[in-house]
């Protein structure tokens, strides 16, 4: 009788030893040491971007043999990346390389986990050889936390195929936002397809207003970070142009945008004309409902200026790294013309050294991704503070009022600024 | 008469089943479509060129083999130490007095009130300091210990009459016998339906996984599935192939268990 | 109970209390380490502010009187209330109608408990998307039918009217499955005994029902009502994935663990979404207080 309880006994304690067993060859396996080689692992999110990095990393472990590159990939959507990265830089075993972006790069510098990388920037002599708008986005308190690997961009997109059927001419490079406005106005009269709209507003900053507010001298963010320029009627147009083009039919309601992605609908063929960045390139060209027949051009112009946005990920070395040696040369390898060449060369993403830009234009020679780089000298930088993912949240909660047409776009405006700034007065 | 209620019983849950698997059914056909036709706005119920181009895309992208093996250790692990843990907690919670019993209680009832991302943090700093990051172990070891599970087991355990307990310590039986030979078959139904949530919950646990391994080697399915989607847009076909592949083996370890508790138990004459 | 406790302990009692440390010992340990730890670590944390990295800098109770005076705070848990109230009951009716259904003699019984068990295993991502765009307001099916029976379409999802009760519908049909699964296991544990007495007492189906199955039922019941309501207010994964910021019904159907989420993962305000946090803990526990204590006028142990 008494077996049975002596059993569950001997199985618990058999379960115990089990699961210490398995955690005794996990911390064994932790100082592994591949024969005297170092281990340099680098943490990123984007799957499309690891044939480059296979690539790089095996012509820079032949020029290395003394070095082993991980490469480490965690998905970004729904935050999976930004949680590990803070969980394992609070326990200290974060990627010794890792790429950040803008939107997380002053806290992460607050926080205290990134290396100061001014002496690899002096090495790959960053000022002289990449856009100072993205060199700056990653200098806090005259420390270099982040080296800028890439960048994006918005260029037009269209579908050559409903420009046909409508009879109407092609966007071109030289093309102003009246011209676009003249087009889809065209191209509704025309008469499309049921279902089939000749361009598309969503209530996007980065893509669509942002660039506009900027070319048309409005502002977002004051220097010193303390007040939001909402209430300037320059910033006001800025927006108010996309909002007309909802009023004028040019565009799905804003209901339809927010339930189906102005991306989505361009790649179903439902859209004559999107905007697009240039990290969009790849996803466009693989689509094989659209891919034959669509190409781009510049972002209209706007206001007599070229508008753009210009946001781009980096490099950082984690500052509890036990190869900050190692860790700096391959970051500093990365940053090399070589590397900067071979990432461009991949099409996926726009190298963000200068002499490397063409490289993604010259991936494909049939489309015209120069659109992306033209002018990119020109691009204003996305505004960002240490609590920008909140303040880009407050805009689109408020914004939506007007594009839906519940409220005006100045009511709005007004409720946005007093929120904004007092967001911004709770940063210290 | 009879026919009758039995026709009208099958109208019923027939309705249901519409209901229930349309949305799978929707899940099925997308994975057999191209990327191309998912953009289709209206969508097509049916795949114009039937492909399988997700399943081979799943296949080539993930170690299948290896996620998969993984995913099935880390479950049958889950399952048999959670079973074992829970069970005997639960008995003692139920049928045992003991002091502190109220307030442990609540205590292990109060975790399941908290939102569960309040410990991926922690836990993730724990299993780091146990030197455990990137391991098999890694992957389940929280998971062990479910308040759930504790509760839904005392919940039987509670509403089994205490005549038999009592029966059998007359009979001069000790408590590890009552509990492993008295109650434990009692409560089989009990462990069968904590068995199929353990097992559902820990094959598709998404997250902790994620933060806690970084090697796809080490990855379990509902992760190493997601890692295929793309940043920006989704693969709705692979995504969808994912999502059929990892219910599979859940179906089937279903339909294979529940004869088992619930043709098996109605039988051993348990009074209510 | 515990007065019987206090009463001095009989040997056999006292070798009880030994047997019941025994068996729970393992439970304690590992629930002590990986759970009890980090939500008391937590609650400390509601009274700092924390960076991304867990650092904490004490700020008292700064992260409570921003949260009294956030409306937003206020909405989402109207909206969870809302949700709450409306699926508990809704998919625990549902899952004890099917279970009843299931536990008689009808052919395919094993076909239909693996269909209607399909939803809760199924990843609720792919879920989520299915569902998405069943209420796509352009594209979606459900337009397409209301369309065929001659009546109006909507904008399901973007519509603050109807939102919510979108959510609500996958909600319960996520859970049905699962509720009915372990409601049928409860069933398992009534004799067959009883029922044969009552038919020949002239007791029809439906009256056995409520005489029967529900009263023996009721510790089952009773965990799958606690179950879902701690569940129903941790409502996240399907709003997260089904309603985007842009959405004018983003706001109405936002709940507080979405908002807890935002500000501790999208926004790194770790100290005030623990401060989030322990307002859901405080709800359920309240909630589910009074429910341990009303289970004693309607839940049938032994």
């Amino acid at each position: 009788m008494k077996k049975r309880g002596l059993k569950i006994v001997a199985l618990l304690m058999v379960s115990v030893m089990t699961v210490g067993m398995m955690a005794g060859c996990g911390s064994k396996k932790e100082e592994k040491s591949d024969g005297g080689k170092t281990t340099i692992t680098l943490g990123m999110w984007d799957v499309k971007q690891s044939p480059f990095y296979d690539e790089a990393i095996a012509a820079y472990e032949a020029e290395h043999p003394d070095v082993n590159i991980e490469v480490q990939i965690t998905p970004y959507k729904g935050g999976e990346y930004w949680t590990k990265l803070e969980a394992s830089a609070a326990g200290g075993t974060a990627p010794d390389v890792f790429w950040i972006n803008v939107l997380h790069a002053e806290s992460y510098f607050d926080g205290g986990i990134l290396k100061d990388l001014s002496d690899v920037a002096e090495e790959v002599a960053l000022e002289e050889n990449y856009p100072e708008a993205l060199v700056e986005a990653y200098n806090f308190s005259d420390q270099q936390i982040g080296l800028p690997k890439d960048f994006d961009t918005n260029a037009l997109w269209y579908n050559k195929d409903i420009f046909d059927k409508a009879g109407v001419e092609y966007p071109t490079d030289d093309w102003t936002y009246e011209d676009l406005v003249a087009t889809a106005t065209e191209l509704k009269e025309a008469g499309l397809e049921e279902g089939v709209y000749p361009f598309v507003c969503p209530v996007d900053f980065q893509t669509w207003y942002y660039p506009t507010v900027f070319a048309n001298g409005g502002w977002i963010l004051n220097d010193d970070k303390t007040e939001t320029g909402y209430a300037d009627p320059k910033t006001q147009e800025g927006i108010q142009c996309w909002i007309d083009m909802i009023d004028q039919g040019l565009s799905p309601s804003s209901s339809v945008l927010a339930e189906t992605s102005a991306d989505t609908l361009f790649g179903a063929g439902q859209t004559a004309m999107v905007l697009a960045g240039s990290y969009m390139t790849p996803e466009y060209l693989t689509n094989d409902a659209i891919n034959k027949s669509i190409d781009l051009v510049e972002f209209p112009e706007f206001n007599g200026e070229e508008p753009n946005v210009i946001n781009g990920l980096g490099y950082a070395v984690f500052e509890g790294t036990k190869h900050e040696k190692e860790a700096k040369e391959f970051v500093a390898w990365l940053m090399s013309e070589e590397a900067m060449k071979l990432q461009g060369e991949a099409g996926t993403v726009i190298s963000a050294r200068n002499d490397a830009q063409h490289f993604f234009a010259d991936s494909n020679k049939e489309i015209n991704l120069a659109a992306y780089t033209n002018h990119a000298d020109k691009a204003v930088p996305l505004p960002v503070c240490k609590v920008a993912a909140e303040l880009y949240d407050l805009e689109l909660s408020k914004l939506k009022l007007a594009y839906a047409g519940e409220e005006s776009l100045e009511e709005v405006c007004k409720e946005l600024k007093i929120s904004a700034d007092e967001l911004l007065g709770t940063m210290e | 008469m009879k026919t009758r209620n039995k026709a009208i019983t099958h109208l019923l849950l027939l309705l249901g089943v519409g209901i229930t698997a349309f949305p799978f059914l929707w899940m099925v056909l997308t994975s057999f479509k191209t990327k191309g036709e998912t953009m289709q706005i209206p969508p097509t119920v049916l795949p114009q060129t039937f492909t399988t181009e997700a399943y081979s895309t799943i296949m080539e992208t993930i170690p299948f083999a290896q996620v998969f093996m993984n995913t099935l250790l880390s479950t049958v692990i889950t399952v048999l130490f959670q079973v074992a843990i829970c069970t005997l907690a639960a008995y003692a919670f139920a049928r045992l007095q003991f002091p502190g019993k109220n307030l442990l209680f609540i205590l292990v009832l109060s975790i399941l009130m908290v939102p569960g991302q309040i410990f991926l943090m922690p836990q993730y700093l724990i299993i780091q300091k146990l030197g455990l990051l990137d391991t098999l172990p890694a992957l389940f070891l929280p998971n062990l210990f479910s308040a759930f599970g504790t509760f839904l087991m005392r919940q039987f355990f509670m509403s089994l009459p205490k005549e038999l307990e009592e029966a059998a310590l007359l009979d001069g039986a000790n408590r590890f016998q009552i509990f492993g030979r008295v109650m434990l078959p009692l409560v089989k139904p009990g462990i069968v339906s904590l068995v199929i949530f353990t097992a559902k919950f820990a094959w598709n646990d998404f997250m902790w996984p994620m933060i806690v391994n970084s090697s796809l080697k080490k990855m379990t399915l509902g992760p190493a599935l997601s890692s295929l989607q793309g940043q920006y847009t989704t693969n709705f076909p692979a995504q969808m192939a994912g999502a059929v592949l990892a219910v599979i083996p859940l179906i089937v370890l279903f339909f294979i268990f529940q004869k088992q508790f619930i043709e098996g138990v109605a039988h051993t004459g348990v009074k209510g | 109970m515990s007065k019987k406790i206090k009463k001095k302990a009989t040997k056999r009692e006292k070798k009880d209390w030994l047997v019941a440390y025994l068996f729970i010992l393992p439970l304690l340990a590992g629930i002590l380490l990986f759970y009890v730890y980090p939500f008391i670590q937590n609650i400390w944390f509601s009274f700092n502010d924390v960076n991304k990295f867990n650092v904490a800098t004490f700020t008292g109770f700064d992260n409570y009187i921003k949260m009294f005076q956030d409306k937003a705070v206020w909405q989402s848990l109207g909206n969870t209330f809302k949700y709450v109230l409306i699926v508990v009951p809704v998919s625990i009716c549902l899952s004890l109608f099917i279970a009843a259904l299931l536990n008689t003699k009808i052919k395919g019984k094993s076909i239909y408990r693996t269909i209607y068990f399909l939803p809760s295993v199924t990843m609720a991502a792919a879920v989520a998307l299915v569902w998405k765009w069943i209420f796509n307001g352009q594209s979606g099916v459900l337009n397409a039918i209301l369309r065929a029976f001659g009546l109006s379409a909507r904008e399901w999802l973007q519509d603050p009217k109807t939102s919510l009760y979108c959510i609500m519908v996958v909600g319960i049909w996520m859970v049905v499955g699962y509720n009915m699964i372990i409601l049928l296991a409860g069933l398992q544990g009534v004799s067959k005994s009883y029922y044969e007495a009552a038919a020949i007492d002239g007791a029809g189906p439906v009256k056995q029902f409520f005489a029967i199955t529900i009263p023996l039922l009721s510790p089952t019941i009773f965990f799958v009502l606690i179950t879902s309501i701690i569940s129903g207010f941790q409502v996240f994964d399907t709003v997260y994935m089904m309603v985007g910021k842009g959405s004018m019904a983003f706001e109405s159907t936002q709940t507080v663990v979405m908002l807890f989420y935002r500000n501790a993962f999208d926004y790194g305000q770790k100290g005030y979404a623990a401060a989030i946090s322990v307002l859901i803990f405080v709800v359920i526990l309240i909630i589910t207080a009074i429910q341990m204590i009303g289970q004693k006028k309607w839940v049938n142990y032994d």
